[in-house]
């Protein structure tokens, strides 16, 4: 496997129907993992997104719910791939460090976040510590929480790209945890959305 | 012994003493209301519940059966995990009340994340949930809400639709100050409520017209340049927008729409503009209407014209000042807990109203109806006399009787409500258990632990615990809340405090400093979609509703249904009684002695017109229900009051009166009002105030 053939194959993907994705993709994202997200993205900075993406044209929830492996595959592999980015993208890192970051993360050491959907298996959770974004499949537990992040797969997904309209305030969107999360999150999930993007 | 305690018998939360002897309080004092002197009174009163019931005859028989705690439990359990194998969690539903509203929120948070079950509320729809929700679209925060207005440091205070001397006495002090220190005041309300006496500009305003008056205001506000350029410019998306919609809304319409004098409104609006700070406190005059979301904005637009935001002696943005310089707040504690993502998808009125659903609270028409299409098959009311404070009651009723699977209750007293229940729980009162208390007592920057001063008599138990039981019967994994105690200290969690740590320090409590225009510092600068103050609304755009108010008519009334009003020629709201907390309180002598029975307010020459004199039993009917039902109440003429306007109460039975009803059709209004549309299209709230009635004198009196 190489970076180029990782390249084709997520081509190949994209022209793929849900049926013929519901093979493919949980292969690939194990021969991505073996060859290694790091090294994937830094060949394919936009791997992620395009994965995304499809998901999203092939109906999510409903391909999640049919595919559920995918959620951890997909969910291990995003999340080891954004830990590996943030320390090269300056402006993540900038924000990791910011004042009002910092002036919470003395009280809390981290912020831990689930992400959930309400409409398919998918899953995720993801750490803010200083300088640091760690995470992967399946949900914290509700006492390890600080923040949630659900609703629609769709929704979960265009946010992870930065792409849902009104973001944090779009109504299909919900949250809970205390409010004063909200307003720390949402630039982190900005920045992470511009390295899937390549930025 | 003297301690210090938090009366929690309404939302106000004062700072009051006890007395205690031989285990019991036996006195109250530093209480700003009858409310907090007659603590004693419920606690020990002869009818107070004491120990777990089950119905032994049919629903409402009033045949019971003294059972176990353990029994109860159990049976609870059992008949809840059968209704959530069979329908589903959102079968569930669980109602909280105005009597232990505090802790009740609590209890609807442990069920919703444990249990779990999303179909819960506290009786907001018909209360603040529209004026919170735009509060939310429009600054990101609450600064119209009971802790906004800064009052002390205030030059120019509007109550609009509020009466504070009886729904906020404590704040009321401090805005007594202010105004004895030159402060203006200007009033909107159609009654001579005591500050409409006080007012530099009282506003005698025909119920259901607010929007047109902060239309015109905003209208006059820009027109004549009197706005704050720099805020504006600065921190306001939006204006151009609202500056050309305003023109359609100049203030000799709205003298017309309003029954006010154009120039009051034009004074009313310079007034607030050019008295700087000034601050606005909004309340249930402009809610409980179909145009209630879009006529709180209206008036939020007003502050926002002024600048008057986050500012000493404006409107306060709480939850931003609480996020950045105080950060955690135990109310957002409980407020953020929700149950597994599946579970929330099911709530209620989800797709309908994605806001109520976001704020996760389920639309309460619609789980009604529900509970009639068994849809809904159990219910918890957590000190909810729900029979009693809500609309519609006489369907609720039948409802409740005929069509549940299984009603529990929980209560200090029986009620018609509990009448109705398969099992009745005994509640612990405030006084009887650990709280954890955010205080929206002026200033608002307190937390306060009042611990348990004496034990509960009988078998009444925290239903904090009860939820918690119950959780564990169901088979939930319970972490982190194993009890009540685990619970407070989860709520003091980034406090980086222990509930008992919390106790020993001096006064039991932790206040936190206030920083003023948090906006400048903060990133963004408001928890808007646009990080901005949104005048005019991009989630409202999104979803569809109005971006900036459009002016609406109230449904019926004197312009929309000219031919209705000939026949219903008055129009009715309600009012708050010092001596009570909704439906609570009726039973308590020193509380029904100030106000023994439910007084219908009229003008004089209305009520001559109608050979009505003070004292007189009066009939009241409504389109909807005419012919069908009618409620009674006594008379009282009141002079000043708007000519076209009667004011009753709400809520009220007579616990004296034979059960199961108790009285609870006989002169409340809700059993004349029913749950059928329109409704708010953000909030779903139908129209339950300024409605078209008619009133003669009762044959028996």
């Amino acid at each position: 496997m190489s970076g180029e053939l990782i390249d084709k194959k997520i081509d190949a993907m994209l022209q793929m129907s849900a049926t013929e994705l519901k093979r493919a993709l949980p292969l690939t994202l194990d021969e991505i993992g073996r060859y290694g997200i790091e090294k994937a993205l830094g060949e394919t900075p936009d791997l992620l997104t395009r994965i995304i993406k499809k998901l999203i044209e092939v109906d999510a929830a409903k391909f999640v719910s049919e595919v559920p492996e995918v959620s951890d595959k997909f969910m291990d592999l995003f999340w080891e791939g954004i830990g590996a980015l943030t320390p090269k993208s300056k402006e993540l890192m900038a924000e990791l460090k910011s004042d009002r970051l910092m002036s919470v993360l003395t009280r809390t050491k981290q912020i831990n976040v689930n992400i959930e959907a309400d409409d398919s298996p998918l899953s995720g959770h993801f750490t803010i510590s200083q300088g640091k974004i760690s995470g992967g499949s399946g949900l914290l537990h509700f006492k390890d929480k600080d923040f949630r992040i659900f609703g629609p797969t769709e929704v979960l997904l265009t946010l992870l790209l930065d792409e849902l309209a009104l973001g944090f305030s779009n109504p299909k969107l919900m949250t809970d945890g205390h409010p004063a999360f909200s307003g720390l999150v949402r630039p982190v999930t900005q920045g992470i959305a511009k390295i899937i993007k390549g930025g | 012994m003297k301690a210090d305690t938090v009366c929690l018998r309404c939302h106000q939360k004062c700072i009051v003493t006890a007395e205690v002897k031989d285990r019991k309080i036996v006195k109250m004092t530093h209480t700003p209301c009858i409310k907090g002197a007659t603590i004693p009174d419920v606690m020990y009163h002869p009818d107070r519940l004491l120990y777990p019931l089950k119905r032994v005859g049919k629903r409402g028989e009033g045949k019971w059966e003294r059972i176990s705690w353990d029994e109860a439990l159990n049976t609870i359990a059992g008949k809840l995990g059968e209704i959530k194998d069979k329908y589903g969690p959102e079968a569930i539903h669980i109602s909280d009340g105005s009597g232990q509203k505090h802790i009740g929120l609590q209890v609807i948070s442990i069920a919703a994340r444990l249990w779990p079950c999303p179909n819960t509320h506290w009786g907001r729809y018909t209360c603040q949930t529209p004026d919170e929700f735009q509060n939310w679209v429009t600054w990101g925060d609450s600064p119209t809400y009971e802790f906004g207005p800064d009052y002390e440091h205030s030059k120019c205070i509007v109550y609009w639709g509020s009466n504070p001397d009886i729904a906020t006495p404590s704040q009321t002090q401090v805005a007594l100050k202010a105004l004895r220190a030159g402060a203006k005041l200007i009033v909107i309300d159609p009654r001579p409520i005591p500050m409409a006496k006080r007012a530099d500009i009282w506003l005698r305003i025909r119920p259901g017209t607010d929007m047109a008056l902060a239309l015109a205001m905003a209208n006059v506000i820009i027109n004549e340049k009197l706005y704050d350029k720099e805020f504006v410019e600065k921190w306001c998306v939006g204006f151009d927008k609202l500056k050309e919609h305003v023109q359609k809304y100049p203030p000799d319409w709205a003298a017309k729409v309003t029954g006010l004098a154009e120039e009051d409104i034009i004074n009313a609006a310079r007034m607030y503009a050019t008295t700087k700070p000034a601050c606005v406190y909004v309340r249930l005059g402009t809610q409980q209407q179909v145009t209630a979301t879009q006529t709180s904005r209206s008036i939020s637009l007003l502050i926002g014209l002024c600048g008057n935001i986050d500012v000493p002696g404006g409107n306060l943005l709480y939850y931003r000042t609480y996020r950045d310089a105080l950060f955690w707040h135990i109310y957002d504690m409980d407020k953020g807990i929700m149950g597994p993502a599946a579970v929330e998808a099911k709530r209620i009125g989800a797709k309908e109203y994605p806001f109520m659903h976001k704020g996760r609270v389920c639309d309460i028409p619609g789980t009604i109806r529900a509970m009639g299409r068994g849809e809904v098959r159990g219910l918890w009311c957590v000190c909810d006399n729900l029979i009693v404070a809500e609309i519609g009651n006489r369907e609720i009723w039948d409802i409740m009787k005929n069509k549940l699977d299984f009603i529990f209750v929980s209560d200090f007293f029986m009620t018609p409500t509990a009448e109705l229940a398969d099992i009745v729980l005994p509640a612990a009162f405030y006084q009887e258990i650990d709280l954890l208390v955010g205080r929206f007592q002026y200033p608002s920057n307190v937390i306060t632990a009042a611990p348990k001063l004496v034990e509960p008599p009988g078998e009444c138990k925290d239903d904090r615990e009860v939820a918690i039981e119950i959780s564990k019967r169901l088979g939930a994994d319970v972490t982190p809340w194993e009890s009540v105690k685990d619970w407070l200290n989860w709520r003091l969690k980034y406090m980086g405090i222990t509930y008992d740590e919390l106790c020993q320090k001096p006064g039991s409590r932790i206040t936190l400093p206030r920083e003023f225009r948090r906006y400048e510092k903060s990133t963004p600068p408001f928890g808007t979609a646009s990080g901005k103050v949104e005048l005019y609304s991009s989630v409202f755009e999104a979803v569809g509703y109005d971006p900036l108010p459009v002016y609406q008519e109230p449904p019926d009334g004197p312009v929309s249904t000219p031919e209705l009003f000939k026949e219903f020629p008055l129009i009715y709201v309600h009012y708050r009684i010092l001596s009570y907390m909704h439906s609570e309180g009726r039973q308590i002598e020193r509380q029904r002695r100030l106000t023994p029975d439910p007084y219908l307010e009229i003008h004089p020459e209305k009520a001559a017109k109608l050979g009505i004199k003070e004292g007189d039993w009066v009939c009241l009917e409504m389109p909807k229900t005419k012919g069908e039902w009618h409620v009674k109440y006594k008379a009282r003429l009141v002079p000043e009051i708007h000519p076209d306007v009667v004011a009753g109460p709400h809520g009220w039975w007579f616990p004296e009166k034979p059960g199961p009803e108790h009285g609870c059709f006989d002169s409340n209004i809700n059993a004349v009002l029913t749950l059928d549309p329109p409704y708010d299209p953000a909030i779903g709230v139908m129209q339950c105030r300024a409605l078209l009635c008619r009133v003669w004198k009762a044959e028996s009196q």
